[in-house]
């Protein structure tokens, strides 16, 4: 009987790095070995060895298989080859200088790249067992349609924990922003409200204090309790040894601090600085928080029960979800909905694809650069190889053998490429904490359910990484080497020592094609997709900036910030004091206008349904329409500079004495009075205050862009901020001159006002814009950097192919001028090699460029991933640049001395 | 033969004395990492201080396993063992103290 393998992966992979390494064992002890170490690794995997002890036993064997074989080698004879090599590079140093430091930036480019591409894609999250983490998705849907993933309530969280058992754990978690006061300047911070569950789930601990108990999830007793991260203990507790204990002040809410957690740990988001439990919510915000089923607010994880699969739990879950619309009666807008539940493998939930697919991009443009170089490189090495081949010819001709001469030359190109990598390296090193953090931060950092997904701290040059590293070096030196080793293979020493350099000129076109036009045409084709990539980059940032808005962005500044419910108990109305926010700041010299509302791109954001509309009382439950809504103050959509179509904007006179009004964008004017005047009809809003008889529509604007520039145009609706004010709100005002200027008289402003409300995220509307569209800016400067240094390569390239090709040609060149050819005639001959090489290049890179821009999918905007027009662009520049690069040499070919020609070599 | 053995030469040598006969099992008595173990146990054989066989295959199929590569020590084996332990010893040394042959 054959032996019983374990039937597991890792005995499987390790089975196959078995037979790798006896491959580079000598050849007569191959067999002997691979059994050997075949039944030392049954032996390891059947009594239970860790990963450690395999990764340990797999090294071994390599090393078992590199020992027998270095034996063969001579160790003296490699330094030899090595020391020669170092000297042979020596003797060309701008030529050495030149290759390293190319390959230095793009192996450190690339390898500082795929450190962040290892963290955001390849590291495992940061928790035990991250492989039994899962987040858990409510889902609702029309019947028939595709279920959108939606979040909990508390009740619904309650009922699936009785109900599913493959789950041992579940938790809740919701990211809030609270204002801190009572501890240095008021300041809005980041607080993870957290069921106690949480931290036993993820296996966080407290360094001092304690964590939330069992009780503080529903129920919670007289005090509130907080627990703080390290930063926060540090930076605004001063690391008080009494810290536990004391008293926070939160929203005006007094918590006491109970903990301080683990080192370090900012909470599933990556941002938080304190944690209140569920229960806090009751006061926090208001008590239907934990009671109402329909008040969702917070996303759900779970940890697997041991030795449950994903199926199992999954299909646990989903019969869970589907039973969720008859147990919680549903309010008349979500009656027709459908209910489901799903799991996500944590991993995939923390994961933001497009901040992915943004690294992934500019990882591969790295590395066609990187290949683009070795190519370049190639081409260098294959000329010098050309000019050696003399040398190469003389030592064969001495009694060198053929393998002895491609290794001396391969010793030469992957010593190149180590010095090239070992800088690259440290290149890389230097660079990703820097740059790797900013490059996360402007790709995105967050996920759709409120993860992080990627930790900027843990970026590090880990084994991954530096394997990456080796294996790109190794492999350029390798590819940039190979192609002159094999034509110095190839060379006949007899041929050489007859003919001279004039002889390689018959022998060059060993491989059918030139192999130096073939590298010429990689670079061009490699190249024209590289531009095409930027190109395409560069049109979604200009798109980006030129979409109409539907209002005037220049010269607004904003901010936001949030009243309390503690705030409100105090006897703060919130309408009076939003206008007298607005009041305050239309006193601000150099103010034009001010107003509260939603800020675009920043909020607070709130959507409603359409409950029903003159004459149509009742819309179906498949006929609401969603609408997104705001409070504002008189005169706001005069403020932004929004077109109106007809009738008025809101005034001062739309208070709570007066009737109910709204303003509609022309989406949902359209749509709600698709035959008939909007202007005096009244519709119904599931918004308190504006059910029956509803809110009379007195004007219609042009649709404003709420959301970032690429975003779908949403139904909009302005209602006044004295007939329906909200604690959050937005405050904007236009400047006569540079808004940011005006940003400490907004902010003292404000604090004359309430001096322990934090006025937060206040900038220009430039400014806004201009981060929000970061990832597509960064994109397209990184691209195009890596674009330009391709047309550089490309120009290098071919300029040397050109020379190199002239002084080949003298003697040829100079017979042609003798018997008579103008110098016009000369240089077409010489240019049109050139430019052959660029014009299939191009062809290539085309075809090419029309697949691998489909990385940018998602990416881009207002413009096809297939992009004639760029393309177009691309291919004239390039072509541009080499009939500049292949002029300069062409020129010097026409200038050849007949004479002096003929007399040559 | 005349090189002296080292100290984890010793402790490789100490443990197939002992009885313990195949690589991966020396790596567990001795805690020397599996590399050193292997190229030692080349070294050994290659000098004759240590003799490789294949394990009986019916042994091995009783077991439904791949054969192993027992080793054993030659009797030069044990002369330069005794030599070396001697050599440590007279510097106040036990070098096979740390190896575990329970079980």
């Amino acid at each position: 009987m054959s032996p019983k393998w374990p039937e597991d992966r890792a005995t499987r992979w390790s089975r196959r790095a078995l037979a790798w390494a006896a491959v580079v064992a000598p050849g007569h002890l191959r067999a002997d070995r691979r059994r050997e170490w075949e039944a030392e690794l049954w032996q390891l995997r059947s009594g239970g060895g860790s990963s450690r002890d395999l990764a340990f036993f797999l090294c071994g064997v390599w090393f078992d298989a590199i020992w027998e074989r270095k034996e063969g080698w001579r160790m003296e004879l490699l330094m030899h080859d090595v020391r020669f090599a170092l000297r042979t590079l020596m003797r060309s140093p701008g030529f050495t200088l030149a290759a390293v430091l190319t390959l230095a930036l793009s192996i450190g480019a690339s390898t500082a790249l795929f450190s962040v591409v290892d963290e955001a894609v390849f590291s495992d999250p940061p928790y035990p067992e991250p492989e039994r983490l899962v987040v858990v998705d409510m889902l609702f849907g029309m019947p028939d349609t595709e279920m959108n993933t939606s979040i909990w309530s508390y009740p619904r969280y309650a009922a699936m924990r009785e109900d599913v058992h493959s789950i041992e754990e579940f938790a809740g978690y919701e990211a809030r922003t609270m204002t801190l006061t009572e501890l240095g300047d008021p300041a809005v911070i980041s607080v993870e409200v957290a069921t106690p569950s949480l931290f036993p789930l993820l296996g966080v601990t407290a360094q001092r204090g304690r964590l939330f108990g069992p009780d503080e999830e529903y129920d919670g007793g007289p005090d509130l309790v907080a627990v703080v991260s390290e930063a926060f203990w540090e930076t605004r507790m001063g690391r008080a040894s009494d810290a536990v204990g004391s008293i926070i002040t939160l929203d005006r809410l007094r918590f006491q601090v109970i903990g301080v957690v683990e080192d370090g740990y900012r909470g599933v988001s990556g941002e938080a600085e304190v944690w209140i439990p569920m229960s806090a919510l009751w006061e926090v915000v208001e008590p239907s928080m934990l009671e109402d089923a329909w008040n969702q607010h917070f996303f759900v994880l779970g940890r697997l029960a041991d030795g449950v699969g994903m199926d199992q739990a999954q299909s646990e879950v989903a019969a869970f979800g589907s039973t969720v619309m008859e147990r919680f009666p549903a309010p008349v807008a979500a009656q027709r909905l459908t209910s489901g539940a799903q799991i996500v493998s944590f991993k995939e939930a923390s994961a933001n694809p497009a901040a992915s697919r943004s690294m992934w991009a500019l990882l591969t443009a790295v590395i066609l650069v990187l290949l683009i170089a070795t190519a370049n490189l190639a081409g260098l090495l294959l000329a010098r190889g050309v000019n050696r081949q003399l040398e190469a010819a003389v030592r064969a001709s001495l009694g060198a053998g053929r393998v002895r001469l491609v290794r001396q030359l391969l010793t030469e190109s992957l010593t190149l490429a180590a010095i090239g990598g070992l800088v690259g390296l440290t290149f890389a090193s230097v660079g990703i904490d820097v740059l790797g953090a900013w490059l996360a931060e402007s790709l995105g950092t967050g996920s759709a359910r409120g993860l992080q997904a990627i930790d900027t701290g843990a970026l590090s040059l880990d084994w991954r990484v530096f394997l990456f590293a080796l294996v790109l070096t190794g492999g350029v030196g390798l590819a940039f080497g190979l192609l002159p080793a094999w034509q110095a293979a190839r060379t006949d020493p007899n041929q050489w020592l007859r003919g001279g350099k004039a002889a390689i000129g018959t022998r060059r076109r060993t491989l059918g094609i030139n192999s130096r036009n073939l590298l010429m045409v990689g670079q061009v084709a490699l190249a024209v997709v590289l531009l095409s990539g930027a190109s395409l980059m560069m049109r979604t940032t200009l798109n980006l900036q030129a979409v109409d808005l539907g209002y005037d962005r220049e010269n607004l500044l904003t901010g936001m910030y949030a009243l309390t419910p503690a705030d409100e108990q105090s006897g703060i109305d919130p309408g009076t004091f939003h206008v007298d926010v607005v009041e305050r700041m239309k006193a601000i010299p150099g103010v034009i206008a001010a107003s509260v509302g939603e800020v675009p791109m920043g909020g607070p954001t709130w959507r409603i349904i359409v409950l029903g509309s003159e004459g149509r009382p009742e819309l179906t439950p498949a006929e609401h329409l969603w609408v997104r809504i705001q409070p504002v103050a008189d005169g706001h959509l005069e403020m932004l500079g929004a077109d109106f179509i007809s009738g008025r904007d809101i005034e001062s006179t739309d208070d709570w004495n007066t009737e109910k009004v709204v303003v509609l964008g022309r989406t949902a004017a359209d749509e709600l009075f698709p035959a008939s005047d909007p202007i005096g009809q009244k519709i119904q809003l599931s918004w308190s205050g504006y059910g029956a008889p509803g809110a009379t529509v007195v004007g219609v604007v042009e649709d404003v862009q709420l959301g970032r520039p690429n975003d779908p145009i949403e139904r909009q609706a302005f209602v006044a901020v004295r007939q329906a004010p909200q604690l959050e709100t937005g405050v904007l005002i236009r400047t006569a001159e540079d808004p940011e200027s005006l940003i400490p008289a907004m902010r003292s402003a404000m604090a004359e006002l309430a001096p322990e409300l934090a006025l937060t995220s206040v900038m220009s509307m430039d400014t806004r814009a201009a981060a929000s569209n970061v990832r597509a800016r960064v994109l397209t400067i990184l691209l195009g950097f890596f674009g330009v240094a391709a047309l550089f390569l490309v120009a290098v390239g071919l300029y040397g192919t050109i020379a190199y090709a002239v002084t080949r040609r003298t003697r040829e060149l100079g017979l042609r001028a003798s018997l008579g050819a103008g110098r016009a005639s000369l240089a077409g001959l010489v240019l049109r090699q050139g430019l052959g090489v660029t014009i299939v290049g191009i062809g290539v890179g085309v075809v090419g460029s029309t697949w691998a821009t489909r990385f940018l999918e998602g990416l881009v905007f207002g413009t096809r991933i297939v992009d004639p027009i760029g393309l177009g662009g691309v291919s004239l520049a390039l072509f541009a640049v080499a009939f500049f690069a292949a002029y300069l040499p062409a020129r010097r070919g026409t200038r050849i001395d007949p004479m002096e020609a003929l007399r040559a070599d | 033969m005349s090189r002296s053995l080292g100290v984890t030469t010793v402790l490789i040598l100490t443990a197939l004395n002992r009885g313990v006969r195949y690589g991966l099992d020396i790596v567990n008595r001795t805690e020397l990492l599996p590399g050193t173990v292997y190229t030692t146990l080349r070294r050994l054989e290659r000098r004759g201080l240590i003799r490789g066989q294949w394990e009986d295959p019916e042994i091995a199929e009783r077991e439904r396993r791949p054969r192993r590569r027992y080793y054993e020590v030659t009797p030069a084996g044990v002369e330069a063992l005794d030599r070396a332990v001697a050599r440590f010893e007279a510097m106040g040394v036990d070098v096979a103290a740390g190896i575990s042959i329970a079980g």
